[in-house]
């Protein structure tokens, strides 16, 4: 019997190491993407996914295309847009045709009103970069919280964009030259109208490249 | 320094430190030295009349991204703030921050009620210009722009201002904060003209102040 024991003790062990993920979901109820190994990131490693759409191809029942006709359909979007998937959020993130603004959507399972999406942003670059990260803090989550969205231009060599969230680390990888939309769940200050998030960006073999407390403000 | 005071130089200097980078540590101390952290006072009701009045309090008063708060002196006490640069500290607000403030909106999207925001309390509120524009919110509502009338507002993605009242030519008098070179102000506008602005609400004007 103790043999037994110490053998399901060792299996166990086996298939519950640290930072193991299997407990977690997106919130469309996919898995999360395939797992990496980041350096400095400890604990659960939830890896979101994203699709990569040519904004030809959409319809206005998509979730791509529901964004850009229920918030933006004054402008024309760029070719590609790339749609997110987090724990318990999601995005829509394209360029305005021309590149001299970024536009998207972004959406969580809270209360909302009317439409698919909950929140969206316009940001204009200037000299190549955004001029503000263009902090959303209108959508929430299922207790009532508020969840704040960012988007952050990646820098020179990165892979994966990290962003600590209560009890995990959510990974975002880059994709089509776009910055990339990323969230908290717990960083935002209705009072101050404000986020905080904590980031990390990675390459490609998950080594850590730079770290980065963004504070944002609700502006524009 | 009192509590509420430090809570807002404390905010201001990190972010001032966060910007001051791409500010080329720019910064007043505008918000620092002369802003609050109060509370707003709820009030019973709104009127297009006394936002007017309090719309007209901001005139002059300079222009901050991200901003929220001014005196009354008809000053830009912060001119030459650096543009689009959020936490430089400097006197008024912005866009979507003036019109939060006007419309006496509460920071919680949830509660369409009323409340009365001081002038020197820094604030700007959680919506920005498109989610006004989208009618974001439990005060806001999207409406057809040829309904619109004084103190509802015209929106764009990145931009919104108030109708402070029609012109015979089918334009409007627009108060708006409108950027750190113009500041806050009065001027003839044709967003009305413009597919890329719709029309906004804020919801439960009384028409006349109740008994």
């Amino acid at each position: 019997m103790l043999l037994v024991v110490l053998a399901a003790a060792v299996l166990l062990a086996g298939c519950l190491g640290e930072g193991d993920d299997a407990s977690w979901t997106l919130l469309d109820g996919s898995a999360p993407g395939e797992a990496v190994d980041l350096e400095g990131v400890d604990g659960d490693v939830v890896v979101t996914s994203h699709v990569v759409l040519a904004t030809a191809s959409l319809t206005s029942e998509s979730k791509a295309g529901s964004c850009l006709e229920e918030r933006f359909a004054e402008l024309e979007a760029g070719e590609e847009v790339v749609v997110r998937t987090g724990v318990a959020t999601e995005s829509v993130t394209a360029l305005e045709r021309g590149g001299h603004a970024v536009l998207g959507c972004s959406n969580s399972p809270g209360l909302r009103e009317e439409g698919r999406w909950c929140g969206s942003s316009y940001g204009q670059f200037r000299s190549g970069s955004l001029t503000d990260p263009r902090l959303d803090i209108v959508c929430r989550a299922r207790d009532g919280a508020s969840i704040g969205f960012v988007w952050v231009e990646p820098g020179r060599g990165t892979r994966y964009v990290a962003v600590e969230q209560p009890g995990y680390t959510e990974v975002y990888e880059v994709a089509a030259g776009l910055p990339v939309r990323i969230a908290t769940v717990s960083g935002v200050d209705v009072e101050t109208s404000s986020a905080t998030f904590e980031i990390s960006e990675h390459d490609a073999d998950g080594r850590l490249l730079r770290e980065q407390t963004l504070e944002a403000l609700v502006g524009g | 320094m009192s509590a509420p005071r430090s809570f807002v130089a404390g905010l201001v200097a990190a972010f001032a430190l966060a910007a001051a980078g791409t500010a080329g540590a720019y910064h007043t101390n505008f918000v620092a030295s002369r802003c609050n952290s109060n509370p707003p006072t709820a009030i019973s009701h709104i009127t297009r009349d006394a936002s007017t009045t309090a719309a007209l309090r901001a005139r002059w008063e300079g222009y901050q991204w991200a901003g929220g708060c001014w005196n009354d002196n008809d000053v830009d006490d912060s001119p030459g703030d650096p543009p689009g640069v959020a936490g430089t500290g400097g006197e008024g607000g912005d866009c979507s921050g003036f019109t939060f403030k006007v419309w006496r909106e509460s920071a919680s999207t949830s509660d369409g009620g009323y409340y009365e925001w001081h002038p020197l309390r820094f604030v700007h509120g959680p919506y920005t210009a498109a989610d006004f524009k989208a009618g974001v919110g439990a005060p806001n509502a999207t409406m057809s722009k040829a309904d619109t009338s004084r103190m509802d507002a015209l929106a764009s993605t990145d931009h919104i201002g108030m109708i402070y009242a029609r012109n015979a030519d089918g334009s409007d008098l627009i108060i708006e904060a409108k950027g750190e070179a113009y500041g806050t102000n009065l001027w003839t506008r044709t967003y009305r003209g413009s597919s890329s602005y719709g029309g906004v609400r804020r919801l439960g004007w009384a028409s006349v102040q109740p008994n």
